[in-house]
């Protein structure tokens, strides 16, 4: 996974619960490189479910809220960080539409041993379907994307989420 | 210090040593990612380079062969030119001429008529070459049949230059060879022609050797020798160079299309051989290539001797060809007048019956009331072309074994096959060589 996930979940933590709180969780997540994570790096993304399982027990928070809020802070960061990505797109759905075409392979130039997760969307009527399927298996991370996104472009997104046959999840967003 | 600030200072020593780690860590990736980026970038100058490379020399490719076409364009025109000037000026000529004197300038006009035909056959050869379109017809054949077409052809143009012409072959080879006859045909006259037009007194020979004879295999080689006025060695070199006939000024002097050798030595290198020229200047020259064919043995060679009428002049083997021709009511679809006259009066001259339709359309309405022998069917005409008007033909069962025999300037196997598809049963090309003509209706009313 990449190092600048896991310095914004450190940026999240440190503003949300303070530094006291990230020492400690980096503590009793048992970390390899003892947290020593930067944003040009790249590791395993079990650390980083070590870290959130490690928040969720000391702010008594359950992990999938954890995970969704993460989701929903790492989308306003990115854009921030890389204002490309969103430059002549104004509503969510051409945004969330164009993950697998336009900003995965933006990623992959940068990052060519990445491994990303696949959104495959849809528009039926007025609704955006988006499959998504990860080895990694986080549909509460892509959720706080999605609402991330409706934040980002002032819009009030409806999300109902559907767990497939063949393990990924499928979401359907109403505006 | 107390115990908390014990406890802050271990805190802050582990923030600050996480902190260092992952700066350093951070420039370790960053110091492989620019050696990436530089050896990629080292390797995209090269690339660069070699495409930059790649196109240069396309583009010096392009415009050669940009350079060549415009030249074969201008040597093709003044080729053309140079017999259309003759027919052109012959015919103006010829019609201030006293009626006495009108044969002579017909009889050139017509001689260069065919200069001009010859030319565009090679330049069509030479297009098909160039665009990689030659495909060699294989087949049996025999070579005694080809060699006596050739001394028919030559006999009377060798004799008319006082020259001697002698062909020299091996006795009784008795076999069939495998290979495309028309074509060595075609390479041979081509060569026998060279030497005859650069040869003013003395002899052009054919001489046919027998290399070696297997059970399975021949080898042959075929040799043209002259007493003309040959070579140098500069002249030689330029010999098989398109266009390049020794010395611009000799096609002023000799016509021709200068394609010829060019084509042959295509011709010959297709058929696994190579023309190679020995030439002294003021003695003469030699032109010879070797060729190995398959052979089928003897028994069932084919008596396709040439037609007893091929020694005749060309008025004796067009009433041959028109023999028990007589009305046969022949319908004529032709658009273009001139095209009308000149089928038409062949046709009456050999006193047929014709009946002209200026398109399709009128060939289908004279069908309805009158019987017809055979149609003769331009292919492109316009209100409906022979193409279309055949179809429909061809669906009345009543026409369904009515000859039609496409007669069209289109002369490519494509347009050949097109007729076939349509349901022609011949084609002829035009020019019409009106003996040619008489022989297809004869073939096609199975006279």
């Amino acid at each position: 996974m990449l190092g600048r996930i896991f310095t914004e979940f450190f940026t999240l933590v440190e503003t949300e619960f303070g530094d006291d709180m990230l020492d400690d969780i980096i503590e009793d997540a048992e970390l390899p490189n003892e947290g020593a994570y930067t944003a040009v790096g790249n590791y395993d993304y079990l650390e980083l479910i070590r870290l959130v399982t490690a928040l969720s027990e000391r702010s008594h928070i359950g992990i999938p809220d954890l995970v969704k809020t993460f989701g929903t802070f790492i989308f306003e960061r990115l854009v921030l960080i890389y204002p490309k990505l969103t430059e002549n797109i104004s509503d969510s759905f051409s945004f969330l539409s164009g993950i697998d075409n336009v900003v995965h392979v933006e990623v992959k130039k940068l990052y060519p041993n990445a491994s990303l997760p696949k959104f495959y969307t849809s528009i039926q009527d007025s609704t955006l379907v988006m499959v998504y399927q990860s080895d990694r298996n986080l549909p509460d991370f892509a959720e706080g994307l999605i609402i991330g996104a409706g934040q980002y472009f002032s819009e009030n997104l409806m999300i109902t989420r559907q767990l497939l046959d063949d393990g990924s999840t499928e979401f359907r967003i109403t505006r | 210090m107390t115990a908390a600030d014990d406890n802050l200072d271990i805190k802050w020593r582990k923030r600050l040593y996480r902190e260092r780690l992952a700066r350093q860590t951070a420039e370790k990736l960053l110091e492989e990612k620019s050696r990436e980026l530089y050896l990629l970038n080292l390797d995209l100058e090269k690339q660069v380079k070699l495409r930059t490379h790649e196109l240069k020399a396309a583009l010096v490719k392009a415009e050669v062969a940009v350079k060549v076409k415009a030249e074969f364009l201008a040597n093709m025109s003044h080729e053309i030119r140079t017999p259309m000037n003759a027919i052109i000026g012959l015919s103006l000529l010829g019609m201030n001429a006293p009626i006495d004197k009108q044969h002579h300038y017909l009889r050139n006009i017509s001689g260069a008529s065919e200069s001009l035909l010859a030319i565009l056959n090679d330049i069509l050869d030479f297009s098909k070459i160039e665009s990689g379109n030659v495909k060699l017809e294989l087949d049996y054949f025999n070579l005694d049949v080809v060699i006596e077409n050739i001394a028919m052809l030559f006999t009377e143009e060798v004799r008319r230059k006082a020259l001697t012409f002698t062909i020299i072959q091996p006795s009784n080879l008795n076999v069939l060879l495998k290979g495309d006859a028309l074509r060595l045909k075609q390479i041979l006259i081509n060569l026998i022609n060279n030497s005859a037009k650069f040869t003013h007194k003395g002899f052009v020979n054919l001489e046919i050797s027998l290399i070696s004879q297997h059970e399975k295999e021949i080898q042959l080689q075929f040799a043209v020798k002259d007493s003309g006025i040959g070579m140098n060695e500069e002249q030689q070199k330029m010999l098989f160079q398109s266009f390049s006939q020794a010395d611009t000024s000799i096609t002023r002097r000799f016509g021709g299309s200068g394609l010829g050798l060019v084509i042959s030595q295509k011709f010959v290198e297709l058929m696994g051989g190579k023309i190679i020229c020995k030439s002294t200047p003021d003695l003469g020259s030699e032109f010879f290539f070797t060729l190995s064919f398959e052979i089928a043995t003897s028994g069932k060679i084919s008596e396709t001797s040439i037609p007893s009428s091929a020694k005749k002049t060309l008025l004796q083997r067009l009433a041959e060809a028109a023999e028990s021709l007589e009305n046969v009511r022949v319908l004529l679809v032709e658009d273009t007048p001139l095209n009308q006259q000149v089928a038409s009066e062949f046709l009456r001259n050999a006193k047929l019956e014709v009946t002209v339709a200026d398109n399709g359309q009128e060939a289908l309405a004279l069908l309805e009331h009158n019987t017809f022998d055979v149609i003769l069917m331009d292919v492109q005409m316009p209100v409906m072309d022979g193409f279309e008007a055949t179809k429909i033909i061809r669906e009345n069962a009543q026409f369904a074994e009515l000859p039609i025999i496409a007669m069209s300037a289109g002369v490519t196997m494509e347009e050949q096959k097109n007729c076939k598809a349509v349901g022609m049963s011949d084609f002829i090309a035009k020019p019409i060589n009106p003996v040619q003509m008489l022989e297809k209706i004869k073939h096609n009313l199975l006279l």
